[in-house]
């Protein structure tokens, strides 16, 4: 029989790409969005409810270190570390887990050491700390990905890990090849 | 009379007073009653979304009736339609002779009706016309004194007939209004009991589950699939550019990574 038969490469175990990694931070920074809103939410519901009890006779003055705390609970500082804080347990705890966030887990990405074990959580912690130079260095450390032979991001070259995909990912070879026919005619029209 | 004489209006010239009460009429009960009532509703109910149907692809066939066709055959120099394009009543050799019987058959059907209209007018003309010239002769008849009688027999077995008519009609009426109502009723309360226990039914909702969760399981396979592919093109297009050895030439990862 004649005739060109595509054979569909199965990249499970590889190294993941930057498209995949990138698309699992957006749907990662989006659940801590939905998540921050709610607690926020969930905030002002409660501040909401002492203004209604104190209109009602209930002074909320009697009620023992409530001025402090709402000044406390208040302040921008404290606000941008709880935000931290609900950051770094996310990453930390979901990593160390599962092996994945809840956006590399709808991606089918695993993030693994370099011997292909679950990575700890001291390494996860290690990791999220990590991510501060990578984000800091304007992106050049996320972008690294796209050189690096392992597919590594800075944050995963320092904490020694590696994001891996699960699933029996299958590149859409008419899709590339549409795509690299489209570049080169741009770049020849150049 | 009671009031419910005025709900159903008296068509026919007759006095109503000949019934005591026309509801009466109307209050048969059991099972039996309700399942007639039920059919006579769906039948009137059939019949006016038939006809609505039937006159709207009426409509929509009109441009395509033989007669239009007819007007639309290109006539050559020599007076003979030209054939080429035409239909099968121009008839040629093979395909269209045996479809011929089957086209006049359907001519027929189609002109029957309007034939049957314009015979009975004759005939009415005709009976009319028999009536007219009829009436002198038989004029002296009438006035033997062995006719009256027979005609007042006559006369009032016309009215009782008539009288019994009117009642029928109705009967008829207030029934029919019944029946479309009980007709309906029943579709609308049919429908929604198969909607509920579609909407109820455990394995109808596993089927949509379980379509519902096949979609979202396609949907995430499309995002990754792309997103592998968008991968691999940045991956080939920046290593090109940076003059790094391409993707294939690197060793896969290990087996234990794997």
């Amino acid at each position: 029989m004649s005739g060109t038969t595509i054979q569909r490469q199965n990249l499970q175990g590889y190294y993941a790409g930057i498209v995949s990694r990138f698309t699992a931070m957006i749907l990662d920074v989006a659940i801590i969005n939905i998540l921050l809103l709610l607690i926020s939410w969930f905030i002002s519901i409660s501040l909401a409810l002492l203004q209604y009890i104190s209109t009602l006779g209930l002074n909320i003055d009697t009620i023992p270190y409530i001025q402090s705390f709402l000044i406390f609970i208040l302040n921008p500082y404290f606000i941008a570390l709880f935000v931290i804080g609900i950051i770094f347990i996310y990453f930390t705890f979901f990593v160390a887990f599962s092996g994945h966030t809840p956006g590399k887990a709808f991606m089918g990405l695993r993030v693994i050491t370099k011997s292909g074990k679950k990575i700890s959580y001291l390494r996860s912690m290690v990791r999220f700390i990590a991510y501060f130079p990578t984000i800091l260095s304007l992106g050049i450390g996320f972008f690294w990905i796209l050189l690096d032979d392992q597919r590594q991001a800075w944050h995963d070259t320092l904490s020694d890990t590696l994001v891996i995909y699960i699933w029996e990912a299958c590149p859409d070879e008419t899709f590339l090849s549409n795509q690299i026919a489209l570049f080169q005619t741009n770049l020849n029209e150049k | 009379m009671t009031d419910n004489s005025n709900q159903i209006p008296n068509l026919h010239n007759n006095d109503a007073s000949v019934f005591q009460n026309p509801i009466e009429f109307k209050t048969h009960k059991g099972s039996f009653g309700s399942l007639s009532k039920l059919m006579i509703g769906s039948l009137a109910i059939g019949i006016d979304e038939l006809n609505y149907r039937l006159k709207m692809w009426e409509e929509k066939t009109r441009p395509h009736r033989v007669e239009d066709d007819l007007d639309s055959i290109p006539i050559q120099e020599d007076g003979s339609p030209k054939t080429s394009n035409i239909l099968p009543y121009v008839i040629n050799d093979g395909e269209l002779q045996q479809n011929e019987m089957r086209y006049i058959m359907i001519g027929l059907i189609n002109e029957t009706q309007s034939r049957l209209v314009s015979t009975t007018h004759k005939l009415i003309r005709i009976g009319n016309r028999i009536n007219r010239i009829s009436y002198p002769i038989i004029k002296p008849f009438n006035r033997n004194w062995l006719i009256p009688p027979l005609q007042k027999r006559y006369a009032d077995l016309i009215e009782r007939g008539e009288n019994e008519l009117n009642r029928l009609s109705l009967v008829g009426r207030s029934e029919y209004e019944q029946s479309r109502r009980m007709a309906q009723i029943a579709y609308e309360d049919s429908f929604e009991e198969a909607v509920d226990s579609l909407a109820t039914n455990p394995e109808v909702q596993n089927l949509i589950q379980s379509q519902g969760m096949s979609m979202a399981e396609e949907i995430i396979e499309e995002v990754r699939e792309r997103a592998v592919s968008a991968d691999n093109l940045l991956d080939r297009i920046v290593r090109n550019i940076f003059r790094r050895k391409s993707r294939s030439q690197i060793p896969p990862p290990s087996f234990v990574i794997k």
